[in-house]
This record gives C-alpha cells, structure tokens and sequence, in this order.
C-alpha cells in the first residue's frame, strides 16, 4: 500500500481493481484542516481522466504491473503475440492495442503491460520502418516542397509522405506522432 | 563583456545562482515588509518579539511541530505570547492595546509551492474590537503592501484587493457551490451521504470535518477569492480552534474568517476566545486528538491559560501568511519563489 506522502506525478495506483497513473498531485492542507492529497490520474486501460483526493493517513493500493517484450505474431479479430523468452502467446483486443495496431508488422518486437497478469496495453519502440504498397508515383528530385501525398502502409495505415517517396520503398516512421521521418535502404 | 553575469557566477551552486535571478522578487519583498511594518506602527500597533522556542508550539491538532531540544519546540504561530502579552499589557495601556509582530513560524510534514517549512506569518490583536475591524486592516494594508511590491492592487493574480470584499458564510459557500445546507448536515452519516450524492469518494474513517474539507476542498475552496478577495466566515462550531462560538442552535458557528486571493488562503482570523475554562476544555481536546493521530503531544500552556483566567481583554486577531500574499500581488505561481533560500522540494 501507499502511503498519501507517496503520491507524485507518474506512480501507477490502482483504483477499484482498475490501474491508473498520477499525471498530477497536489498537496492540499485547509487552515485547520487535515491534509489531503489531490491527483488527477489517467486510466491505464480505457485512458480517461479522473480526479480523486485522498486524507493523510489513507492507504492507497498498489498496482501489480509487469511490462514484457513480446513479438507480434498476425492479427485476425484479435491481436496475437508470443513472449520472447517463455514463448506463452496472448491475444489483445483491438481496443486494447489502440492506435499501435496502425504500426505492427509481423515479428516487429514490442512491450506489452500487464496488469496482475492480464494485458493491458502495447507500446511500440519508438521508430518502425514499414514498406509503402500504394502511393502516387514519385516526382523525382523534388525534395524542397513541403507538399506531401498520402502512402498506404504494408499494415494498413495511411501516412503522409513527401512527393519523392515511391511506391515499394521503406520508410522510418516515429510512432509517438505517427509521422514520416525518413526512407530508409532495404 | 558579460552580460548574463555568467562569468562571475560560474562555480556558484545552482541553489545561489537561482537567488541572483531572483533579485528583483527579494527587493520587492523587502519593500513590502518595509510597508507593512510601517502600517502598523502608523496606527498605533507594538511590535512584539516572541519566543521561537517554547514548551507549547499551539496544540492545533493537525499542525506538526519541529522539535527544539530540551522539552521544547519551535512556535507554529506567535499566537499564545501575543495573547500572553495583551493580557499583561491591557491594565498598563491608556487605550485598548494593539500588538502586531512579524514572525518566523515553524511546521513539518507540510509540502507543495504554497507551504513553506518555515514562514513568515503577520500576526495582529486588536483589544476591545471585533472581527470587522480586522477586514478593515485587510482593506488597506493589502493594497498598500501590493503597491509597495509593484503589484497592482486591483490586479494580483487576478483578484482585486480593494473594497467591497466578497463576502461569504461557510453556510451560504456549501450551498450555492455544493448544494449542501450544512444545518441539515450536522450528523456525520448526513453529511456522509451528501458528500456520497456529489460523487465524492469518503472514507468510513472520515471525520465529519474530512467529510467537510473533501466537499470544501473539491467543490468551495476553487470559487474563492477569484474576481475579489473573499472574506469567508462562520465556520462550523467545531472548528472553532481559539475562537468564541456563536450559540445558535440551529447551527451554531466559530467566529472567525479566513481570506483569500488568488484562489489561496491567506489570513485567518479569530474573535478570541477568553474563557478560560472552555480554552482548557479545548485544549485538552486537541490533545486528545493529537495523541490518537500519533502526533507530538506538548504540554498545556499554564500561563496562558492563567493569563486568560487573570482577564485577557476581548480582542480580535488575524494572522496573515506574509510569503503567500507576496506571490499573490506578485503573480508568482508558489510561495516557494518569494523566499532567498527555498527548501529542497
């Protein structure tokens, strides 16, 4: 348990079975009052945001959480993966894995948050490379405009790339903004 | 050419640097005390220099104080030798006694940019007058301290310091800002179940007074002292600490009032209490609770309440955190940035 005096920004707790982390906390004392400790905290699993105060002297639970490097595997209506070193699999809801999913190819290596052993959410690394299937042809040497064109990814999701970027080619993509940074050699 | 000045700070620690920058905020400080000081004994208030070490720090039962060595702590308010001196002064003095002092108080285990371990609190009786005296006090002393520091009185933090003053009752607070009529509340399990009602979270070993802070902090405390600074009054009985209660019985309350500006607590403010057989009977109470919550325990301050017993004049007092009303006129986000040396956070 935790206690109030622990609670800062970034502690994962858990609420009614439920966990969350701290994005905000602030120490609160009335004149002659108790003191109370007011967080604003983000659901790790459905990603809302709550406000909750607690009294000095409350307890707090803590959070049973275990992050695990895993391979994505396919994905059918369900996301699957195998833990690299046990080789368990386990399968995610779409919702569960989010706006990852735009991202993951076969085989690429990410980490999965488990929650008392359910999973819970991925994260992927921060740069994927992927392979464009359909875009415009490249205008060839035009690397100075700032226009660019949408590209369909080989997992789906589209992106927009400059116009010099051809179809076939592999691009580096930055996950946390789900932007084009560069091609890259294959 | 050096004009960062960077030159002749290098090797300077990053604490020392940070008080250089702060320059213009220490100088603005100095000014406004210079003020205050010069508001007080304008008008006819001694300033007193009380004990920082005592036997009994004030016995307020969720102040902790730091120990001081040798059965003695350090002062979380000058209140009880400020109250100790009116009484003796008041048989001496031509006219009703007025005592101010500008004192540095002590308490543990408080964190976050608006407290301070140690801070300077402003603390000031008038005998023989009440409760509207001192917001006629706040009326000009806050504007001029603000002027003083180069703040703009009708502007710190967003709030204007000058009359009319919001005025509130915790009462009329709860309900225009919770829906809650306190009267109605007055058993814990009623209470309980309002605050349950507003979708609070309550603990089953909350106090009626948590139970009160929760729906305070939560839904009150963020409207107060926004547009104007708001005098809040009338607090429930209970919280009366060592101001006289109001004996209604519908809802009986603690004659006091706490100020705020710029969304903080600045001042509270007693009608003092004089009875000396209820301020024992209070005492005793807090430590009482000071003992179940785990807390120091001092002993009872004898010759205060002797002094009490002996005729303390009635009088009302206020104290003001002097650190917070700086970063208010001042637009800081924290006491913390209105001190030299801040404590490590």
């Amino acid at each position: 348990m935790y206690e109030t005096s622990d609670l800062r920004k970034g502690l994962k707790v858990e609420i009614d079975g439920e966990p969350y982390v701290i994005v905000e906390a602030q120490f609160v004392k009335p004149g002659k009052g108790n003191a109370f400790t007011r967080c604003r905290l983000k659901s790790l699993v459905s990603g809302l945001v709550i406000d909750r105060t607690w009294r000095s002297g409350e307890k707090i639970d803590r959070c049973n959480l275990e992050e695990r490097k895993m391979q994505f595997l396919y994905a059918d209506d369900q996301y699957h993966f195998m833990d690299t070193t046990t080789y368990d699999q386990i399968a995610l809801s779409p919702d569960q894995v989010g706006d990852a999913g735009r991202f993951l190819s076969e085989n690429l290596e990410v980490s999965v948050l488990l929650h008392d052993g359910k999973p819970i959410s991925v994260d992927l690394p921060n740069f994927v490379e992927l392979e464009i299937v359909e875009t415009e042809p490249g205008v060839k040497g035009d690397t100075k405009s700032s226009t660019t064109k949408p590209a369909k990814l080989s997992t789906g999701a589209v992106v927009q790339v400059p116009l010099f970027v051809d179809q076939g080619e592999w691009i580096r993509i930055d996950t946390r903004t789900g932007e084009y940074v560069e091609r890259v050699k294959k | 050419m050096d004009p960062e000045g960077g030159g002749r700070r290098a090797g300077l620690p990053a604490r020392l640097r940070a008080l250089g920058r702060r320059r213009g905020v220490l100088e603005a400080r100095a000014r406004a005390l210079a003020a205050l000081r010069a508001f007080f004994d304008g008008r006819g208030f001694l300033h007193l220099e009380t004990p920082a070490r005592v036997p009994c720090p004030g016995l307020e039962p969720h102040l902790v104080p730091f120990p001081a060595g040798h059965g003695r702590w350090l002062i979380t308010s000058p209140e009880l030798h400020l109250k100790k001196a009116l009484a003796a002064l008041a048989p001496a003095s031509p006219g009703p006694v007025r005592l101010y002092e500008v004192a540095r108080v002590f308490r543990d285990d408080e964190g976050g940019p608006w407290h301070l371990p140690e801070f300077t609190m402003v603390e000031w009786y008038r005998a023989d007058e009440g409760l509207e005296a001192l917001v006629r006090d706040l009326a000009e002393l806050l504007p001029a301290v603000a002027e003083a520091a180069g703040g703009d009185p009708r502007n710190a933090s967003g709030t204007d310091l000058t009359l009319p003053f919001e005025r509130l009752t915790v009462r009329e607070a709860f309900a225009r800002y919770a829906g809650i009529d306190l009267a109605a509340c007055r058993e814990r399990s009623a209470l309980a179940a309002a605050v349950r009602a507003l979708g609070l979270p309550a603990d089953p070993r909350d106090t009626w007074d948590d139970l009160f802070f929760r729906v305070f902090l939560d839904r009150v405390e963020p409207h107060l002292g926004r547009e104007r600074a708001t005098v809040l009054a009338e607090y429930p009985a209970g919280q009366a600490a060592l101001a006289r209660v109001r004996d209604d019985p519908a809802w009986p309350v603690a004659l006091r009032f706490e100020l705020y500006a710029g969304g903080v607590e600045l001042a509270n403010a007693f009608d003092e209490l004089t009875d000396a057989a209820e301020q024992r009977r209070r005492h005793e109470a807090d430590r009482e609770a000071r003992r179940a919550a785990g807390l120091p325990v001092p002993d009872l301050d004898e010759e205060f309440l002797a002094a009490l017993a002996a005729g303390m004049p009635r009088a009302a007092g206020i104290a003001l955190g002097f650190d917070r009303l700086l970063a208010v006129v001042l637009g800081l986000p924290g006491a913390r940035e209105t001190v030299a040396f801040p404590p490590d956070p």
